[in-house]
């Protein structure tokens, strides 16, 4: 993906006078690594972070000062610029203004929740370019980069082993293609998003134990010759909290909506009804997890998550 | 000669020999159709409270369509094994049954057909939420006599088709899955009106409830109770009007407070005197 970055941004910003100062690189949610702040902190661009919290409680904020210059500015994550609240439209109206009329190269990241709700709320596309993102990952990508990850890591090449057939999921056939397909299934349940895939595929694998029930027979035999075995089983689906579903989907887009919140930012996002705090129990069934003192939608969980919204109704992400 | 005669007298016949008549077979035919009607009123409904709430309203409205084809197929289907139809005899059957419908069940059957003019125009539909003669609620079935609306309040209230004949229906939604939600706030003139319009407009887009396919407006207008601001704006299910309406309503008057606006007392009349 950095590669891909680096080929899309390379053109634009070899050019004096480009058609746009302006890039938006739309990110898939539950990016917990910061692929654009990383990219672009990793090559020395300058980058501009997120507002301070109290320019969230007032309605009218002033336009971010400094930004002129050369070179690239890269505003990694547009999500941390606004805040769902009544007075939290402020900072990023006022950026986007300021970002409008610069004249220097400018890589404006956003997480695809986000810019689904700045292009309605704040009229985003009609201040920004049509903005790009990256290629989904297929079963043959993922084949490719698990077995890089696979060899950075260990010297004895593992054999990764459906629990239920024995069949070899990484294995080839002559023309180089997957010989099976769960793959290409893993892909497109993760909705091509390679983090979302990679937290499914590691919670999906068991290491070999003679008792595990969830081997069968003919797959103990498939695997004789193997230096090592790797078990693929169905991972465990995640359950959303009985008689609080209403409650628990407000609080899952929330946090997807910002790429994460604090405890207490999430309560100013949420309506006040009264009703209990479900925060603890969707972090108990693997829904939600904290990092770095936010609360964020565990990667693994994400496709549970976005169908439960989808079912419910809720507007989504857009890529 | 013989055969002719024959052949007029099972003419003029108007109800089949007893022994022809296939009681299995009619008993069988309104069985069937029972069984499916009630199977279409339970099963439906199910999968559309739990199913993806884009099919909940299509699903729902499938329930009154599949009765009617079912009773038209089934009435028929009996129509002939009991009756010997001949255009003599339906002209008597068709008689006889508007005098006694005509007389006895007026009201029934001007419920009945008011009930298939409702399938066809579909001035409601199961999910739909509708005002009929100062009652209003979310149409929980349409029978064939009448449709059950249950009321914010968790009434249910019976209304007949016929109320189709003589008074306006007010449908909020059309079928669609959303409905236009609106808060109502009164302040007192002296304020900068502008600044609570853009204020209230942020409250709904910042809402947890908006559908962004439709667009949220401020409307505002003067009133002999102060200025009278109208914030609409649409949930994402219709299900969520209330707590929409709750959450502008909680949220705006803050957003009003903080723009040194204040809301006026004594609104208890407005309705009232709006206008003037």
């Amino acid at each position: 993906m950095v590669a891909e970055l680096n080929q899309t941004v390379a053109a634009w910003l070899a050019d004096a006078a480009p058609p746009s100062w302006l890039q938006v690189v739309v990110v898939p949610p539950c990016d917990r690594l910061d692929l654009v702040g990383s990219w672009a902190r990793g090559r020395g661009h300058r980058v501009l972070g997120p507002p301070p919290g109290p320019m969230f409680d007032a309605f009218e904020v002033p336009a971010p000062e400094g930004l002129e210059g050369d070179g690239l500015l890269v505003v990694p994550r547009l999500e941390r610029w606004f805040l769902r609240h009544r007075n939290g439209l402020a900072p990023v109206r006022a950026l986007l203004a300021r970002l409008c009329g610069l004249e220097r190269h400018c890589l404006v990241g956003c997480d695809s929740w986000a810019w689904a709700f700045l292009v309605k709320a704040v009229g985003a596309r009609m201040m920004l370019p049509e903005p790009l993102t990256f290629t989904p990952f297929d079963g043959a990508c993922l084949r490719r980069w698990f077995g890089e990850l696979v060899a950075d890591r260990t010297d004895a090449s593992p054999t990764f082993r459906l629990a239920h057939t024995g069949d070899d999921v990484m294995a080839c056939d002559d023309e180089g293609r997957p010989h099976h397909g769960h793959l290409d299934q893993l892909a497109a349940r993760s909705l091509g998003i390679p983090w979302v895939a990679w937290h499914s595929w590691r919670a999906s694998l068991r290491v070999s134990t003679h008792c595990d029930e969830q081997v069968s027979e003919r797959a103990r035999a498939a695997m004789a010759g193997d230096a090592r075995t790797f078990w693929v089983v169905e991972p465990n689906d995640f359950v959303v909290p009985r008689h609080h579903e209403d409650r628990a989907l407000l609080v899952l887009q929330a946090l997807l909506l910002h790429g994460g919140l604090t405890g207490e930012r999430l309560a100013d996002v949420l309506p006040a009804t009264g009703e209990p705090d479900v925060v603890h129990a969707l972090r108990s069934a693997g829904f939600v997890e904290r990092d770095e003192g936010l609360l964020r939608i565990r990667a693994a969980a994400y496709p549970t998550v976005r169908r439960a919204l989808q079912t419910d109704g809720y507007p989504l992400g857009a890529m | 000669m013989a055969g002719a005669q024959e052949g007029q007298q099972k003419a003029a016949r108007l109800i089949n020999d007893l022994q022809e008549i296939s009681f299995v077979e009619i008993g069988l035919v309104f069985a069937g159709t029972w069984l499916t009607i009630l199977a279409a009123r339970k099963l439906l409904p199910y999968l559309a409270e739990r199913g993806p709430s884009q099919l909940r309203l299509y699903l729902l409205g499938a329930v009154p369509i599949i009765r009617m084809m079912l009773l038209t197929v089934a009435t028929l289907w009996v129509v002939p094994i009991v009756f010997n139809i001949t255009f003599q005899n339906f002209l008597i059957i068709a008689g006889t049954a508007g005098v006694a419908l005509g007389f006895a069940f007026k009201d029934y059957a001007s419920s009945l057909i008011a009930g298939i003019v409702a399938i066809v125009e579909r001035p409601y539909r199961p999910g739909d939420w509708v005002e009929i003669g100062g009652d209003y609620g979310e149409v929980r079935a349409v029978g064939m006599r009448s449709i059950e609306i249950r009321t914010p309040s968790d009434n249910i209230v019976h209304v007949p088709h016929e109320r189709l004949w003589q008074h306006n229906i007010a449908n909020a939604n059309d079928g669609a899955r959303t409905l236009m939600c609106v808060a109502s706030f009164y302040l007192r003139p002296d304020h900068d009106a502008a600044r609570v319009r853009a204020a209230l407009r942020d409250v709904a887009l910042t809402s947890a409830y908006p559908d962004f396919d439709h667009p949220v407006r401020v409307m505002l207008s003067e009133s002999r109770w102060g200025t009278h601001y109208q914030l609409k704006a649409y949930p994402f299910d219709m299900r969520d009007q209330f707590s929409f309406i709750s959450n502008l309503t909680v949220r705006g008057k803050l957003a009003i407070a903080e723009a040194g606006a204040v809301q006026v007392q004594l609104v208890a009349a407005a309705g009232a005197g709006d206008g003037g």
